[in-house]
């Protein structure tokens, strides 16, 4: 039974980590930027929050709009005025990633230094309890960040593959070049992809404060999961990084069960590590890096 | 002019960390970024020997660089296999297992506490003396350094580097020579960790996060990558800036972050201003891309020619 409700557990968990891990596999896919400073604008996210929930006493649902709002502005402004100019002067993947690492260091720090570095609770989802299976709990705080992960990665997906825009989208992803021959301009695509990838940090970021709360330091971890989820579930299809999200949650979830939750967090990253030696493209991945940059 | 010599020690330390990495990045061309764990390993290695067993000196100094080339070779057989952003979310995996073992392994390393009283032999106990021992041994690795870059080894390296399908026909064994410079490059770092501990004294998890790897990679960025004089003048600059900025009396708790944050700036500044570096002259991309040439006329997106056939 604690096996069961530590997979209701982790399963939870990976919806809300999974949002974060959409968007980063996204922003991949569009334009092959691995975007360490999503963490950064994660973060920035969580405060907005908190000062929206806590300070201004708004609803949680208007917090995580907010969130939405300024999370897709600080990634475009992040693509605009840092990406953009790194690639039209060296052109390499390395100097964006480079790039990216100094943004994310940047601003995780200038939100400590605003805001402070300790952590911050906000109050906690009321435990309506809804069913027990047994002896296994389900409450309103643990269904909530479970329909709203899946459900909107659900609308991602009937956006990237039943709309003009997604096709779009698809069409840059998988040759810039011949896109652009058909009147695509990439540059665009490719900020709007920005926008959409960051915007879903403002649920993911509402979700996340109410269960952990707010700290400066979150980002690096998190972008880390993202970026785990995403290599796992193969670049080639961003959509795969919420299974793979869910999978990696749930298997630190269930580490609890045999080992200390001490090494939570090492169990989760040494699976990566040997996932990434066995398939270096990805479990479900079809082709690597270089190809998606057709390089 | 404690002041002083305590940054100039700090500026050796991490001199003989940047010029490790700037090994293991610019020669070779393996982009991961666990430098502060190999650090952190050989800093304990160092510490616990000299506290537990009372190992001499120079043994624990030496057993701290093996001990962290050792730890290196697990990421290295991974960065054999994958290669570019895969390596740089490994090897921040591996940096958070090795962190996450220091911390939880409290029997052994004394767990989040730290290592308490790790104190130099007595000739080296004056810090003047201790930071001329840290120059030294700066010198040193870079003169090794210097001598291997331009041996047939070097060369053997900067070509797999740059193809490695055309440096394996040349009957170039590139596994063999980008695991013994990953591990090289690691077993520098081992060094400047056991530096490090008996510089402070006392060494606790939180000097080895992820954020030491960031600033070696910035002072190898900022000094030019695959350039030794690169190296140096980077570390000296990034260790003397935060320095100056603490002169101005400004609480702690907003200095720590200002100084992330100019390690920050650094990165995205140097890659847009100077991608090159102060000192270097070849720019950063991953082992096996051509250089491309930046053409303002062209869209960013615009794929090269050889993306093209």
């Amino acid at each position: 039974m604690l096996a069961l409700q530590l997979t209701i557990n982790g399963l939870v968990q990976g919806c809300e980590y999974s949002l974060v891990a959409l968007g980063f596999a996204l922003i991949l896919y569009a334009t092959g930027t691995f975007h360490f400073a999503h963490g950064a604008v994660f973060t920035w996210g969580t405060y907005i929050v908190y000062l929206a929930s806590v300070d201004a006493h708004l609803p949680i649902v208007v917090a995580a709009v907010a969130a939405s709002i300024a999370c897709a502005i600080i990634g475009c402004l992040i693509e605009v005025l840092i990406y953009r100019p790194v690639r039209r002067r060296s052109g390499s993947p390395m100097a964006v990633v480079v790039a990216s690492l100094g943004a994310l260091i940047f601003l995780s720090n200038l939100a400590q230094l605003i805001f402070g570095a300790d952590e911050k609770l906000v109050g906690q989802w009321s435990p309506t309890h809804l069913f027990s299976i047994g002896t296994v709990h389900i409450e309103m705080a643990q269904l909530i960040p479970t329909i709203c992960g899946l459900g909107l990665s659900g609308l991602v997906v009937v956006f990237l593959y039943a709309t003009r825009t997604g096709l779009l989208i698809r069409g840059v992803s998988a040759n810039v070049t011949r896109s652009e021959i058909l009147g695509v301009r990439p540059q665009r695509i490719g900020l709007l992809t920005v926008a959409i990838g960051s915007a879903l940090l403002g649920p993911a970021a509402a979700m996340i404060v109410l269960d952990q709360g707010v700290s400066p330091s979150a980002g690096l971890d998190i972008v880390l999961v993202a970026g785990i989820a995403t290599i796992a579930g193969g670049i080639r299809r961003p959509v795969a990084s919420v299974g793979a999200a869910i999978i990696l949650a749930i298997a630190e979830s269930l580490s609890i069960w045999k080992i200390s939750s001490d090494w939570q967090e090492a169990v989760g990253y040494g699976l990566l590590l040997v996932l990434i030696a066995w398939r270096p493209n990805g479990v479900f991945g079809v082709r690597g890096v270089a190809e998606l940059r057709g390089g | 002019m404690a002041y002083l010599i305590g940054t100039v020690t700090a500026a050796a330390i991490y001199a003989i960390l940047a010029l490790g990495y700037n090994f293991q990045l610019g020669q070779a061309g393996i982009f991961s970024i666990a430098h502060g764990a190999f650090y952190g390993v050989g800093a304990y290695v160092a510490a616990l020997l000299c506290i537990d067993y009372n190992t001499n000196f120079w043994l624990t100094l030496a057993a701290g660089a093996a001990g962290a080339g050792v730890v290196s070779i697990l990421l290295g057989l991974l960065g054999l296999r994958v290669s570019g952003d895969y390596l740089v979310v490994s090897s921040f995996a591996f940096q958070l297992i090795i962190l996450a073992v220091i911390v939880n392994w409290p029997s052994v390393t004394k767990g989040s506490i730290g290592v308490l009283g790790v104190l130099p032999p007595v000739w080296a106990s004056n810090t003047t003396t201790f930071m001329w021992l840290c120059i030294a041994a700066a010198a040193v690795v870079a003169l090794i350094c210097a001598s291997i870059a331009f041996s047939p080894y070097g060369l053997a390296l900067r070509a797999s580097r740059d193809d490695p399908l055309a440096a394996a026909s040349l009957g170039k064994r590139v596994a063999l020579l980008r695991l013994s410079i990953f591990v090289f490059s690691s077993g520098l770092a081992g060094l400047a960790g056991g530096l490090y501990a008996y510089y402070q004294g006392f060494i606790s998890p939180d000097s080895f996060q992820v954020s030491v790897s960031i600033i070696v990679l910035s002072m190898v960025v900022l000094g030019g990558l695959g350039r030794i004089s690169g190296a140096i003048l980077g570390a000296i600059v990034l260790v003397a800036l935060p320095q100056v900025i603490g002169l101005i009396p400004i609480p702690d708790t907003v200095l720590g972050p200002i100084q992330q944050m100019i390690y920050g700036a650094v990165l995205v500044a140097i890659v847009i201003i100077r991608p090159q570096g102060l000192l270097g002259s070849i720019r950063l991309r991953f082992p096996g891309q051509q250089e491309t040439q930046a053409n303002p006329e062209l869209p960013a997106d615009q794929p090269t020619i050889e993306a093209l056939s």
